[in-house]
């Protein structure tokens, strides 16, 4: 791993578990949310300009997938949205975009992953404009709230697939 | 009698070196470890699986958090072994990789079992050792703060592939999945699962991802071929 990403990223953990220590212990009042949309956002970057160079694909794609999460959180925190829900599904599209756009970025000859962020990025403003009213939408939608409501049973399932798929590809 | 005794003394050794083996000390393992490699030198004394012994204490740390601190005081009082069992790089490098994927397994279902408890409720029944969940988990993400830190370097780079192709080895249905995994270099499983919690999400356009991604990827060839 790359010496500075690591530093940053373990520096980021150590703050996040002495903030909620801070918080727990009623040193300051402050909303969790506000703070880990920032955290978000830094490890985003951190993760994406660290491993464009370094040939960490995995980390380039999960950074980019953090900052945009993080862009959502602040979005969705700091401006005022009617129905927050109706924004997931673009969002879930828009960030998948992203992160298979910064792969072509970081290795132009794949074109395929420009070709997928550009199906992403279609799809998502397709539904943003045309069928923002459209009942697949609003199913669509329910899905996802399904999906946030319960993420620790799928995040289970994922350990669980980990842990039991041990051997080396 | 003495006779007897005497003669065997003369004609024989009176020790005669019989080969049993010795019993192996419990001592913490170097090779096979994540944290403190107490786990791996269990496994290795009592001739078990060291990933059960891990299971058992990882879902031990959901029983009040007693298993953690059991962990810490056997760690403190079991030396660390000073033989390395394992000589070959290679060998050494897979039990490290593998071990890191049972931590990131492991840590994924804590959290997961941990948040699902908090949605049925069950949680307010749950302290770690005594003290209050988010307390635990503060000291969770600094010590994993620590760990990424100080262990990081261990670990060696791997050289990622070249090109992203359908894995024809390593595949469900079209390999798509199998190829990405390679070229991202992460576990084949996981980014299985993301891929079907995406096309779930997105009501199928990840399945439509898909198709036309099989369509577009070429197939590595098999490296026997």
């Amino acid at each position: 791993m790359n010496r500075i990403r690591t530093i940053l990223v373990s520096a980021g953990l150590i703050f996040v578990g002495l903030f909620i220590l801070a918080v727990d212990y009623n040193f300051y009042e402050i909303d969790y949310k506000s703070v880990l949309e920032y955290l978000f956002l830094f490890w985003g970057v951190v993760l994406v300009l660290t491993s464009m160079n370094d040939n960490s694909r995995g980390l380039l794609f999960l950074g980019s997938l953090i900052f945009m999460a993080g862009i959502v959180l602040l979005v969705i925190n700091e401006f005022e949205i009617l129905n927050p829900l109706k924004i997931v599904l673009p969002s879930v599209l828009l960030s998948f975009g992203a992160a298979f756009f910064l792969l072509f970025v970081q290795n132009h000859k794949e074109k395929v992953f420009l070709f997928t962020s550009i199906i992403l990025f279609g799809i998502s403003i397709l539904l943003i404009v045309l069928l923002k009213d459209h009942q697949l939408y609003n199913i669509a939608n329910r899905v996802s709230f399904l999906i946030l409501e319960f993420w620790p049973i799928l995040l289970t399932l994922i350990g669980l697939g980990v842990m039991l798929n041990r051997n080396y590809r | 009698m003495n006779d007897e005794h005497e003669m065997l003394a003369d004609d024989t050794p009176r020790y005669l070196p019989v080969h049993v083996p010795r019993k192996k000390k419990l001592s913490r393992s170097d090779d096979d470890r994540i944290f403190l490699g107490l786990c791996g030198g269990i496994g290795e004394r009592f001739n078990v699986e060291p990933t059960l012994v891990r299971i058992l204490f990882i879902l031990s740390i959901l029983i009040g958090g007693w298993g953690l601190l059991l962990y810490v005081f056997a760690a403190m009082l079991i030396p660390k072994s000073s033989i390395n069992t394992i000589t070959n790089v290679k060998e050494q490098i897979s039990i490290r990789r593998i071990n890191s994927k049972i931590l990131l397994g492991g840590t994924l279902m804590l959290v997961g079992f941990f948040f699902t408890f908090n949605i049925y409720g069950i949680i307010q029944y749950f302290t770690f050792v005594g003290i209050p969940p988010t307390t635990f988990w503060s000291f969770v993400i600094i010590g994993s703060g620590v760990f990424i830190f100080t262990r990081s370097a261990e670990y060696p780079q791997m050289i990622p592939c070249k090109s992203f192709q359908r894995e024809q080895s390593n595949r469900r249905i079209a390999g798509v999945c199998g190829g990405l995994a390679f070229y991202l270099n992460v576990d084949t499983n996981m980014c299985r699962m993301l891929w079907i919690i995406f096309s779930f999400v997105t009501l199928g356009v990840g399945l439509v991802l898909y198709l036309i991604l099989w369509l577009m990827l070429p197939q590595k060839e098999l490296l026997n071929e």
